[in-house]
């Protein structure tokens, strides 16, 4: 049975929230969000509310912000844009918050950009790896991901490595996934894949057979899925039911997710783009993860660590300013140059990551383990994928 | 097209239309014999989904073992929003509309339980991995053993309708209500055990889903649509008919999603559901009984 | 005996006009929300309220218009209003076709047919992903202010108000309520039914459709999940059958109602938010399935005639 603690976690962290602002003085600083707590992005973006969670307690035990003490609100956005908008534009007007940090995914927070933006309050996207929202001329809007186009270097690597030709290509019919397809194409060539499939699938779709079915007479040596979790297991899980043979299987997001071991068997030899890993000797990693497994009592994930620095970015712009003043933080922010625990941040002039790198981990006997680049590795890629049929 | 190709085109479609017939089978029943459109149907499959999900990772037997549970509570829930719920309903001439809206706001309940229950997320049980092969082509092990069960279920629900007194007193009540009241058969007893067993298919047919895909408390009203699609295509009332317009249903949401996109494919049900719905307004068993 | 009379109108558009004046951005956000649910409402209340057709497939015209607005001010660059007329034009041209092919069918298999077409729109604006921007969706220029589209929205309310206030008192209503009432007797009695069902059809397809341009307006970005919200089909009809399916204030009054009370579900009970509005379903339908209005006008009536209660009373129910 999963855990429940989501009842008592969210009473927890409220009563630590409130224990915390009683300790530091002054009225509260409102940060607000919006959380994916339901819809296909559930299982990824509750890790991000981890990471923002474990930053407030962690920032109030400091004495708060500017000696104030803060406090996060959030709303289930429903894994909708739609929602997600209603919500901004809520925390906002409504409920008045001082400061804004991003959703879950580049759909939504394409869509809330646009909020933030109208009403000018800066915003960091920690969960947008989509380049192209920051590329429309938004002051206020930043990048705190990777960008999607260097999600999937290292499984290009890796095949570039071991000589494979022939390349696969599903995606969600959504902002981010649409995105790492197109830079994937756009850089295949270079490392000598040609591309023999490329069809998107629309969000909620659980069928793949019929997709598979061409991928399978294709025959292709890598399979990429540009995938979230439900759909990234959905696709693996698929081709050995179809008999996709591939050497080289690579998911987006999905396979990051611890969850994603619920395949059993199946999940091993996968690969999946993360951009961060526990062990990385990034500043301060080790007593961040630490503090997330006393506090939460499991490892956190990129996406927690994510959302962690993309507060450690805003706490960095609101001291140096010395204010809540959304224009200064805007303009701190896009001269910040500062290491996180998810790497080293840093914008260009329209507002694009250029500091977050990626790597690549692998299923390996049930476990995650990053393999790839060979700077932060934990252990050698496994390739190629042996066939369904002489595996347990 | 290759012809292995085709053939497993066509196994696709087949054991996916497996499950399909057992939710329209359910749909079928409430609709044939109350006149109720039940559109808390979907949800039915996906609590029971949840349901075995939650009990799987418990104890991680084999998830056939767990359907009867999954039947028997959603059996359970039908029974009770029967009797205590859609029962009360004055049986006028708006009875349609409202009974169906009082299915939509028990969807709701279904639906907000399910996520205080069992969370959000989505949930799969693997227990099946993998296929078996024949030659060249691939037999989804979980999507076998799900056409299997269900094929089992419905045989047996064949037996009870036309073997059984009971059977027989819900198929009555069903073709002429006054006619079977007048024969003895008790209006209130018959109509809470339809509901009852309707939901009961539902849940057969989410046990077997979660086996086969990831699901969420969210995707309920999916199923229902989806349910109702292959029902309108298979004809209102007839048994063959709603296994027919599975199996039809199946066959085409692979063969689009082969030829054609993954977009269409998802929505190539309600396409064949409003052709049908237009231009055989018997569905299409009614086309092959003239 | 009448509810509102005309100063309570007065005073009620009075108060709508001023409001933006006095109240948080939010509240104007929220009153255009509401709104737009209202004029939805209507919609429904005309086709399914007067002339008894159950109609799940109002969002099918509210998707059509949010995409219309979407279109022509993204790759037209057309100002917003135009757009939103456009919507509804096409939406009355569409409802057209559709309501012969469509009201042919009977009560549930009309209402499962309507359902049926939203999902073949949406799968259509899925599909079609160079005009419509496909899964992406598109991206709007930022409205710079919400009050022209709080007042056009106000306005769209009145309007329908007033549409289905003319309609009732006249004769084309009383063909609607007589198909509703028994279809077959009023084709007898000589009624084209035809003709009638079509023209509630059209006019009926109008309101979402506008409501649907003005709400992508707002929300700036359009995509297959944010313009057919299977979860405002719902709100509507319930609201309409809250406040009470065909009358002239019943949608206004379910609207706000719900509105609110839903508002204050969401802040406090989140978590509980589906279960409580189930919930709330159930009970309206088992002790109260005429709706707000019929019941106010009975306690008003029976507090006027001051007649003790009969049984012949009870059973005029």
């Amino acid at each position: 049975m999963m855990k429940r603690i989501r009842y008592p976690l969210f009473l927890g962290v409220a009563l630590l929230v409130f224990a915390g602002s009683a300790l530091a003085a002054g009225s509260p600083i409102l940060i607000g969000t919006s959380v994916s707590l339901s819809g296909n992005y559930a299982a990824s973006a509750k890790y991000g509310l981890e990471g923002y969670q474990l930053f407030v307690d962690q920032i109030n035990q400091r004495g708060g912000l500017m000696g104030r003490p803060v406090r996060l609100i959030y709303y289930d956005d429903r894994s909708d844009a739609n929602t997600g908008v209603q919500l901004y534009e809520k925390l906002i007007t409504a409920d008045k918050v001082d400061l804004i940090v991003g959703p879950y995914s580049s759909g939504v927070t394409s869509a809330v950009s646009t909020v933030a933006e109208k009403h000018k309050m800066t915003m960091i996207g920690p969960e947008a790896a989509d380049a192209k929202i920051y590329m429309r001329g938004y002051k206020y809007n930043f990048q705190g991901q990777t960008q999607a186009g260097r999600y999937m270097i290292g499984a290009l690597s890796l095949a570039k490595a071991n000589g494979y030709k022939t390349m696969a290509m599903l995606a969600e019919d959504t902002a981010f996934p649409k995105a790492v397809s197109s830079e994937v194409a756009k850089v295949a060539k270079e490392y000598g894949l040609t591309i023999v499939f490329n069809q998107t699938y629309p969000k909620g779709a659980s069928d793949f057979s019929a997709l598979l079915t061409k991928v399978k007479q294709l025959n292709p040596d890598v399979v990429l899925a540009n995938s979230y979790l439900p759909d990234g297991q959905g696709i693996i899980r698929q081709c050995r039911e179809q008999g996709v043979d591939a050497k080289l299987y690579a998911v987006a997001v999905g396979a990051a997710e611890p969850e994603f071991g619920n395949l059993g068997a199946t999940a091993n030899y996968v690969f999946g783009a993360t951009q961060w890993a526990a062990n990385m000797k990034t500043k301060g990693n080790a007593a961040f993860v630490k503090a997330y497994k006393e506090k939460f009592g499991r490892n956190p994930d990129y996406h927690s660590a994510a959302n962690f620095a993309s507060l450690q970015v805003l706490e960095a712009a609101v001291t140096e300013t010395g204010s809540i003043d959304q224009d200064k933080i805007a303009a701190a922010i896009s001269k910040l140059d500062m290491d996180t625990v998810y790497g080293h941040f840093k914008v260009d002039a329209r507002g694009v990551q250029v500091g977050y790198a990626s790597s690549l981990l692998q299923w390996q006997g049930g476990r995650q383990l990053v393999v790839w680049p060979d700077a932060v590795r934990e252990g050698k890629p496994i390739l190629p994928t042996p066939p369904w049929s002489e595996r347990k | 097209m290759d012809f292995n190709i085709f053939l497993q085109l066509v196994i696709n479609g087949l054991l996916v239309g497996g499950v399909y017939g057992l939710m329209s089978l359910g749909i079928n029943l409430v609709w044939g014999v109350m006149g109720v459109i039940n559109l808390a149907h979907g949800d039915l499959i996906m609590a029971a989904g949840f349901l075995v999900f939650s009990l799987f990772s418990r104890w991680h037997m084999n998830p056939m073992l767990l359907l009867p549970v999954g039947m028997a509570m959603t059996f359970l829930v039908g029974m009770l929003s029967q009797r205590f719920l859609l029962g009360r309903l004055p049986q006028d001439r708006g009875a349609i509309k409202t009974s169906l809206l009082m299915t939509f706001g028990i969807s709701y309940v279904v639906i907000n339980t399910a996520q205080l229950l069992w969370g959000n997320e989505f949930q799969t049980v693997t227990f099946f991995s993998g296929s078996w092969s024949l030659g060249e082509l691939e037999f989804a092990k979980a999507r076998t053993v799900a056409f299997l069960a269900a094929s089992a279920i419905t045989a047996a629900l064949w037996l009870f309708l036309h073997g059984t007194r009971y059977g027989r007193a819900i198929r009555a009540v069903s073709q002429n209500r006054d006619g079977a009241a007048v024969c003895g058969v008790d209006q209130g007893r018959v109509q809470v055990a339809s509901f009852g067993l309707g939901a009961g298919l539902a849940g057969a047919a989410g046990v077997l889903l979660v086996m086969i895909f990831a699901i969420s408390p969210a995707m309920g009203s999916g199923y229902t649509i989806r349910s109702f699609a292959v029902t309108v295509i298979g004809g209102l009332g007839s048994f063959p008919g709603a296994l027919l317009g599975a199996m039809i249903l199946g066959l085409a949401e692979v063969f689009t999603g082969y030829m054609v996109s993954a977009q269409i494919a998802n929505g190539v049900a309600f396409i064949l559901f409003l052709v049908v719905l237009l231009l055989f307004p018997q569905g299409l068993s009614g086309v092959f009984r003239r | 005996m009448k509810i509102w009379s005309p100063v309570s109108l007065a005073a009620g558009l009075l108060l709508v006009i001023a409001l933006p004046f006095f109240a948080s951005d939010y509240l104007v956000g929220f009153f255009f929300s509401t709104f737009i649910f209202v004029t939805l409402a209507y919609g429904w209340n005309l086709i399914s309220g007067y002339t008894g057709y159950l109609s799940f497939g109002q969002i099918s015209f509210f998707g059509l218009g949010a995409y219309t607005l979407s279109i022509a001010v993204f790759r037209f660059h057309w100002p917003w209003p135009f757009g939103v007329l456009a919507g509804g034009a096409l939406a009355a041209v569409l409802a057209a076709p559709l309501g012969w092919l469509m009201l042919r069918l009977r009560g549930p298999y009309f209402a499962l047919g309507m359902l049926g077409f939203v999902q073949v729109l949406s799968m259509i604006a899925s599909a079609w992903s160079s005009v419509t921007g496909g899964g992406e969706g598109l991206y709007l220029p930022p409205t710079a202010s919400l009050r022209p589209l709080y007042y056009t929205a106000a306005a769209t309310v009145f309007i329908g108000m007033g549409i289905t206030w003319a309609i009732e008192r006249s004769a084309f209503g009383l063909r609607l309520q007589g198909i509703r009432e028994d279809e077959l007797a009023a084709e007898a009695m000589g009624v084209d039914t035809t003709r009638a069902k079509m023209a509630a059809f059209v006019v009926s397809a109008v309101f979402p459709a506008v409501a649907g341009g003005l709400y992508a307006w707002r929300l700036s970005y359009i995509d297959p999940a944010s313009a057919f919200p299977g979860n405002y089909e719902i709100q509507s009809i319930l609201m309409t059958i809250f406040g009470g399916a065909g009358t002239i204030l019943g949608p206004l009054l379910g609207g706000v109602a719900l509105s609110v009370a839903g508002e204050v579900i969401w802040a406090r009970f989140a978590e509980l938010h589906l279960l409580l509005v189930g919930s709330l379903i159930i009970l309206v339908l088992l002790f109260m399935p005429e709706g707000m209005i019929p019941l106010i006008r009975r306690t008003l009536a029976r507090r006027r005639s001051r007649v003790p209660r009969s049984p012949a009373r009870k059973e005029a129910r």
